[in-house]
């Protein structure tokens, strides 16, 4: 498999996580540490997204593990016109969801799942 | 599945919601398939849609700029002492409790239309839940199906198949298209020029704070086949024209003899009056230009 193969494929999971939930406007992939991988993005920079949304993972891995909750299931930041979940794909990656105020949150949690399992493979593919 | 009534179970949502009306029922009506939905009754009176499908009224208000988000935080920060969102947002002035009213009628119907818009697989009756906002006393479920069907039967003259195409994504308006868009009145503009080939109109209603109602409308009337068809139509079609299906004069027939055509209640638009308790805080008439859920063009 070429690289720009895994590229186009990891797009099209994205795209298809946009179309199959409703406010779902926006998606990044990230490495841990904040490198970008790929995006399907419209306004917002993925480059300076996939940063602070490492960060974020970061900082809640952390937080989870010095309250003793149990690990982490996912990062949400709820803002007055919308939501950012940041969701781990396995231990190298992330996935951002930027999404507006009417996000499907049930839907997302049916979809969301099927999708991180699809990146990580095609991930660990790569 | 459960109806919640005990009686033979109804065959679809506004059979359930006749069924819950007779019965009186005061609590949630929880509606899955698609992106699903909640309606907020109160005596068998629906009082609130809420659905990913739609901008609820705290959207309407808060990203059309009606209410400013410091404004907004105050008013949830007030809970505690009223107990009632509605309460600290008309308590602070923020918005007149007439104004509030119609934002929450019109996010109702908008509401209601966008989810006869997806499948329904189920639904299940809630009596706890309460919406965030609302519009009581309610509107009776057989008003709101009748709505909802002039609503789907205005954007058919336009559109084949209104699902499909509140589903697609809009695409962006072309650079000979954007010379055409002067033509077009601000509203549908600013719809047309948010359209990126990503957002669905759905998209749109939320980006704007908009109802999608609305807004299909300013996309079916201002470019039935793409945004492109904007350009090529020197003046929109007007809509009561289309609308007005039967007794039309031919062109050049001879009219000497003829008085204007007059509207007549239940004619061309089955829209009796006088249904809602504050004039326009249902759906707008579709010629008037004003589109459902505009809390910018509704304001004082």
């Amino acid at each position: 498999m070429t690289s720009a193969a895994p590229y186009e494929a990891l797009v099209a999971s994205l795209k298809s996580l946009r179309e199959s939930v409703m406010g779902v406007n926006e998606t990044v992939i990230s490495t841990s540490d904040g490198l970008l991988v790929a995006a399907d993005t419209a306004t917002a920079q993925p480059e300076s997204v996939a940063a602070l949304a490492a960060a974020s993972l970061g900082l809640g891995r952390r937080t989870a593990a010095e309250v003793g909750l149990g690990g982490l299931r996912e990062v949400v930041t709820r803002c007055n016109g919308g939501y950012v979940v940041v969701l781990a794909v396995g231990d190298h990656a992330l996935l951002v969801i930027l999404a507006d105020e009417g996000l499907d949150l049930a839907g997302l949690q049916r979809e969301s799942p099927a999708t991180v399992d699809h990146l990580q493979s095609l991930l660990s593919a790569a | 599945m459960t109806d919640g009534t005990g009686r033979r179970e109804p065959r679809n949502v506004p059979s359930l919601l006749n069924a819950l009306r007779q019965d009186g029922f005061t609590g949630a009506v929880e509606v899955t398939g698609g992106a699903g939905g909640t309606l907020f009754l109160r005596d068998g009176l629906v009082g609130a849609v809420e659905t990913p499908a739609a901008p609820s009224a705290r959207s309407l208000l808060l990203k059309s700029g009606r209410i400013g988000e410091p404004d907004w935080e105050a008013a949830l920060a007030a809970l505690a002492e009223t107990g009632d969102l509605a309460r600290s947002l008309t308590g602070r002035g923020l918005v007149s409790a007439a104004e509030l009213h119609l934002v929450c009628t019109a996010a109702l119907y908008d509401g209601a239309f966008a989810m006869a818009l997806q499948p329904v697989t189920g639904w299940r009756t809630d009596a706890g839940r309460v919406p965030e906002l609302a519009a009581w006393p309610g509107q009776e479920p057989a008003r709101l199906a009748e709505e909802t069907a002039l609503r789907q039967r205005t954007l058919r003259e336009h559109l084949p198949s209104v699902a499909e195409f509140a589903r697609r994504p809009v695409p962006p308006v072309s650079a000979a298209g954007r010379a055409g868009l002067d033509r077009l009145g601000a509203r549908t503009r600013t719809v047309l020029l948010r359209a990126d080939g990503r957002r669905t109109p759905r998209d749109l209603a939320f980006a704007l704070g908009r109802g999608v109602y609305p807004v299909l409308l300013d996309l079916a009337r201002a470019a039935p086949g793409g945004a492109g068809r904007a350009a090529e139509q020197p003046v929109p079609a007007p809509l009561l024209t289309a609308r007005a299906a039967e007794p039309y004069a031919p062109a050049g027939a001879p009219s000497g003899d003829r008085p204007l055509p007059r509207r007549v209640p239940g004619g061309s638009g089955g829209r009796p009056r006088g249904r809602t308790q504050i004039p326009n805080a249902g759906p707008p008439a579709p010629v008037s230009g004003t589109g459902t859920g505009l809390p910018e063009e509704s304001a004082p």
